[in-house]
């Protein structure tokens, strides 16, 4: 079955991980890409969420319930963060 | 041996229900935290759209340097601190201090780094309001509203951090924790590392708006 | 109040067991006193308000005057009242017992949270005794940050204090009603009344915090003389209202849910029946706390928010009505072909229920965009919610604090008396608030101490209304402190109820039960009806 933590090698390894991704971000941000460094930088930055959340809080290793609360936590910002660019994003005037 | 260390409150049948209890209730307020901070990524998303080009110009001026420097500290910081949890689980009374005082260390790295930053800011006349920047313009300022709020905001939750984590240390020393009573360790990382995923948010929509010629 | 049995209130005579107890029920009265005081500050400023009424002059008080008052009365009520009301009082008292727990999950942050109430209370006050805040309780900018001259940011740190408490309140209610439940109590065998405060709780968890940093942001600007909602730089007014409304729309579920939570206990117990439709009743309040988030936009159809916008939010509105109506389908359900008995809490539910109605129908004419571009900003909006937050929440409010005094003291409150003010409470609020319904059709706008001659009698009519609903309210007061010396004795379960919280003593020992109870039975098991209506043992 799962072990119950995060070995302190995983740690590490996550931790390189985030900060190489973190130079490719930065690197990233140098090169013209157009339209797609926005979603690239963002995308990159959640994956990094990611991890952290998995492994430094040990998500990956806590019952589903905690997921639960996390997702609850992503939806009603997104929530938020939809309804009212919609209102944005559809003036017609400016 | 556990007597103690493992204090089951009374309201609790067991440590077991204590324990997942806290961890449930420290996400609970990580999630008020992410609408907390949700408002402001909302209010930065609207004005990004509107003034990009603005946004641009701005976000030129903030400092790479300072902000990766930053980052660098931020990232091993949370890896400093899940260290010091893996350690609470076992009982090292001697590593959870030091773990814990070598993410005090950095997180207060991280404040100083930005307080040079600030200063510097302050002199390059970033701070919106009469004495901004005029080569800049205007809705450049509502970018830099964004960052010195954004920032200053984090910024007061690295503080806090740092009290929390002093004080965890603190018990640590006194042997507070072992395999069966660690979970105050636990959730202090948890707020820790919350303070460590806004900032992966904050950088590159601060310092990396555009940041190609 | 001289019995010789141990419970929690002769636990401790001193001020300092009260001001540091960690006792979930003492901390539900501390949380009645306090919010008792606010209510009667923020009536007071509605007395004032209907008696500059009385004439279509404004020549009682100046108009910055009534701004500072109806300002005040909206603040201290949602904020300082009817929030905490039913969650912190009866919340407190009531959800542990109900679940057959010793207490709630963080009792010391239930302390704390009483304490940043109080304190975030005396921020207000504060501010009003300066001289007062004229912006309105929603405080829009660029009013509020650059113009107006009153106290802003003090009321303002005031409500940010106050709303971390009730955060905090909300939090410690999920974790409490997640992970303490008695053996036995599974999800769908909780009374309806933890259901809604659940629902409740996800709401102060998640929507107060985007008041907290609209607070925050909008007192910088003022501070600051620089932000993000002055069209000067190029900032967007409306962008406050969607992050105020984003919050203050689900809040306003936060002002009904814990209502229809303590109508959903009366109802089955003075019914002698099961509710009908346990499991609707229940998601329904699950749903009303997730859709309440998706309709804040209908408080802005005529803010300049895109028209597309609008559609939305309006469809979504009438979306959030079904699962209330849902509620009173099975509420009426269940009082079909039971044995009914009119005691006051009673009478305060099926109050709750007409007036309710009424105030959610008036919303849908609301949100009806169309419709709202005539109505909003008139007193057709002051009937709609008064409607709800007092024909529902405060009456709902009352009914449960009658049904459970028993149990929090220990005594009976004088029955006969309490059904009299029942009744006139509902003379007396249909009188206050009907007329406002023809008033706002008429055109009478909202928020103005001088109005056109033709509105006089119907604001005539309201004021008088406001002095009998004042007896209304004043009596409960006064045969609830009587009760308190000269009160019949109460047995433990006095409406032979169903619930936990009635299988200990009334009032509890401190730490509730003297041994955890097992839950082997479905809530409101109520011995079967004969052919005639009756108990076999009635």
């Amino acid at each position: 079955m799962n072990p119950k933590n995060p070995s302190r090698k995983l740690l590490a390894v996550t931790w390189i991980v985030l900060l190489v991704m973190h130079f490719t971000i930065l690197g990233s941000a140098y090169l013209n890409l157009a339209w797609f460094n926005t979603p690239f930088i963002v995308t990159l930055a959640i994956i990094q969420m990611i991890l952290v959340i998995l492994y430094f809080m040990e998500v990956r290793y806590t019952a589903k319930l905690t997921w639960l609360f996390i997702c609850a936590g992503f939806f009603w910002l997104l929530i938020m963060l939809t309804l009212t660019m919609n209102d944005y994003l559809t003036r017609t005037w400016h | 041996m556990l007597e103690r260390h493992s204090i089951v409150a009374e309201q609790f049948e067991d440590a077991e229900q204590q324990s997942a209890a806290a961890h449930l209730g420290m996400w609970t307020f990580i999630a008020t935290e992410v609408l907390f901070f949700g408002g402001l990524f909302l209010a930065y998303t609207v004005y990004r759209h509107f003034y990009f080009d603005a946004f641009a110009a701005g976000s030129k001026h903030t400092d790479a340097v300072y902000g990766t420097i930053n980052s660098v500290i931020l990232l091993t910081s949370s890896f400093t601190m899940a260290l010091a949890v893996q350690f609470a689980k076992i009982g090292r009374a001697k590593l959870i201090v030091r773990f814990l005082l070598l993410t005090v260390f950095l997180g207060a790295m991280f404040l100083a780094v930005k307080g040079f930053e600030y200063h510097e800011d302050i002199v390059k006349h970033l701070v919106p309001g009469p004495n901004f920047d005029p080569s800049l313009p205007l809705q450049s300022q509502i970018f830099f509203w964004f960052y010195w709020i954004m920032t200053g905001l984090h910024a007061v939750h690295i503080l806090i951090g740092l009290g929390v984590l002093s004080a965890m240390a603190f018990l640590a020393r006194r042997e507070k924790f072992s395999a069966q009573y660690h979970s105050p360790v636990e959730i202090t990382g948890l707020y820790w590392h919350f303070v460590d995923i806004v900032w992966l948010f904050l950088y590159p929509l601060l310092y990396l708006v555009q940041r190609h010629a | 109040m001289n019995d010789p049995e141990q419970n929690y209130l002769s636990a401790g005579w001193t001020v300092r067991s009260w001001l540091l107890t960690t006792d979930h029920k003492r901390i539900g009265i501390l949380y009645l006193l306090s919010i008792l005081v606010f209510f009667a500050i923020a009536a007071a400023a509605a007395a004032m308000m209907r008696l500059e009424l009385l004439t279509p002059q404004g020549d009682l008080v100046l108009s910055e005057t009534y701004n500072k008052l109806f300002t005040m009365h909206g603040v201290l009520m949602v904020w300082f009242f009817l929030i905490p009301s039913i969650p912190t009082v009866l919340g407190n008292f009531i959800i542990p017992l109900m679940i057959g727990a010793r207490d709630v999950a963080f009792p010391k942050l239930n302390l704390l949270s009483w304490y940043l109430f109080i304190i975030g209370g005396c921020f207000a006050l504060h501010a009003i005794v300066l001289g007062g805040v004229d912006t309105g309780w929603t405080f829009y900018t660029p009013y509020s940050t650059a113009y107006s001259n009153s106290h802003v940011l003090e009321m303002a740190a005031g409500i940010f204090i106050a709303g971390f408490g009730s955060i905090l309140t909300g939090l410690n209610f999920i974790i409490t009603i997640q992970k303490m439940r008695a053996p036995g109590l599974t999800w769908f065998r909780l009374p309806l009344f933890i259901w809604s405060m659940y629902s409740t709780s996800i709401i102060l968890v998640l929507a107060t915090p985007v008041l907290a940093i609209t607070l925050l942001l909008m007192s910088i600007e003022r501070i600051w003389g620089v932000g993000i909602f002055n069209p000067k730089l190029g900032g967007d007014p409306i962008l406050f209202q969607h992050l105020f409304w984003f919050y203050s729309h689900p809040a306003v579920y936060i002002m009904i849910l814990p209502g229809l939570g303590v109508v959903s206990e009366i109802i089955p117990c003075f019914s002698r029946k099961k509710i009908f439709g346990y499991k609707f009743v229940a998601f329904s309040s699950v749903a009303i706390a997730v859709l309440g988030f998706l309709v804040w936009g209908h408080h802005m159809f005529v803010s300049s928010q895109s028209i597309y916008a609008g559609m939305a939010f309006s469809i979504l509105s009438f979306l959030v009505a079904i699962p209330s109506a849902i509620k009173v389908f099975n509420w009426t359900a269940t009082l079909y072909r039971g044995s009914i008995s009119f005691n006051a809490p009673m009478l305060y539910a099926l109050s709750f229920i007409g007036l309710f109605v009424i105030g959610g129908l008036t919303g849908l004419f609301l949100a009806t965009l169309a419709v709202d571009v005539h109505l909003h900003g008139t007193y057709f909006v002051v009937a709609h919610f008064h409607y709800i937050m007092v024909g529902g929440m405060v009456t709902a409010f009352m009914g449960g604090l009658h049904f459970w005094w028993p149990k929090i003291t220990g005594r009976l409150y004088p029955e006969k008396l309490a059904q009299l003010a029942a009744i006139i409470l509902f003379i007396g609020f249909n009188l206050t608030f009907f007329p406002q319904f023809i008033l706002g059709y008429l055109g009478m706008p909202r928020r103005v101490h001088e109005y056109a001659p033709e509105f006089q009698l119907y604001n005539v009519l309201s004021t008088a209304g406001a002095s009998i609903l004042a007896i209304g309210y004043l009596l409960p007061l006064i045969y609830f402190l009587w009760s308190l010396f000269y009160g019949k004795k109460s047995s433990a379960n006095p409406w032979r109820a169903t619930g936990l919280e009635w299988k200990t003593s009334s009032p509890p020992p401190k730490h509730n039960f003297a041994e955890t109870p097992v839950v082997t039975e479905d809530a409101y098991e109520y011995p079967p009806l004969n052919e005639i209506g009756e108990h076999p043992d009635a």
